[in-house]
């Protein structure tokens, strides 16, 4: 498999995500359906925390590439959902971030008017992408 | 193809999604646009309706799917968008819903609340990855 990152010169390097990734060759492709900030009866934890569910939903994620035979450097897209994105930009500058700083996957947020709980601050989906 | 289904037995098993699909060898991906409960001149149907407006937008990707050769036992993304998560989620919970995916081989999900979709009487958009063997 052939990986590569480019972030073309004509636009603002960001310092969390990458423009653009591709991939050729023989590959695996993972799926990881939108993690929530949910215990095991599937109620929230940490209510109103975002810096506490964020971690949360980092562990679970970590657990679920972990079982797929991958890692955070093999995530190739990253999706973001919350109900207030300056509260969690916020958190986010004040946590330990899991992705790979040089080589960190593509990103998008959005903020949203509801997730499947209301005590469900923010939501992560990943497809990640490793050698056959 | 050879797809593998993961629920890490560390979490919640979620009886309406899968938490993580992998596919490796060769394959077909299969893009689905974003649905809505549109008709022919793209107006909505069923207004106001979260039962209806489910049935007729999945009815839909039905199509989709078969017309790629593929099933829902071959989805392995949905993204729903609903102007009413709560609305949308007794709906799909209720017996009398159609039933679509197949129980053995949930797809992943992510399921957002939104303010608008293109049309203000569209209540749901769901869009779809699906991957067959090639």
């Amino acid at each position: 498999m052939d990986k590569q990152f480019i972030n073309p010169p004509e636009l603002y390097k960001h310092p969390s995500y990458s423009r653009v990734i591709t991939v050729k060759g023989p590959c695996k492709f993972i799926f990881i359906a939108g993690q929530t900030p949910s215990d095991e009866k599937y109620q929230p934890v940490c209510p109103g925390d975002y810096k506490g569910q964020y971690e949360h939903i980092i562990k679970m994620l970590t657990i679920q590439l972990t079982a797929a035979g991958a890692s955070w450097d093999d995530v190739v897209v990253r999706r973001v959902f919350t109900l207030d994105v300056d509260a969690l930009q916020k958190a986010l500058r004040e946590v330990k971030r899991p992705e790979n700083k040089d080589f960190p996957p593509t990103s998008t947020m959005i903020g949203v008017t509801r997730l499947s709980n209301p005590g469900f601050l923010i939501e992560m989906d990943l497809i990640a992408i490793t050698i056959a | 193809m050879e797809k593998q289904i993961i629920n890490p037995p560390e979490m919640m098993k979620h009886p309406s999604y899968s938490r993580v699909v992998t596919v490796k060898g060769p394959c077909k991906f299969i893009f689905i646009a974003g649905q809505t409960p549109s008709d022919m001149q793209y107006q909505p149907v069923f207004p106001g309706d979260y039962k209806k407006q489910y049935e007729y937008v999945m009815d839909a990707l039905s199509l989709q799917l078969k017309a790629a050769g593929a099933s829902w036992s071959d989805v392995v993304v949905r993204r729903v968008y609903t102007l009413d998560v709560d609305a949308l989620i007794k709906v799909m919970r209720d017996p009398t819903t159609r039933k679509y995916e197949n129980a053995e081989a949930m797809p992943t999900s992510t399921m957002i609340g939104v303010t608008r979709l293109t049309n203000p009487g569209f209540l749901i958009e769901i869009d779809l990855v699906a991957v067959t063997d090639a």
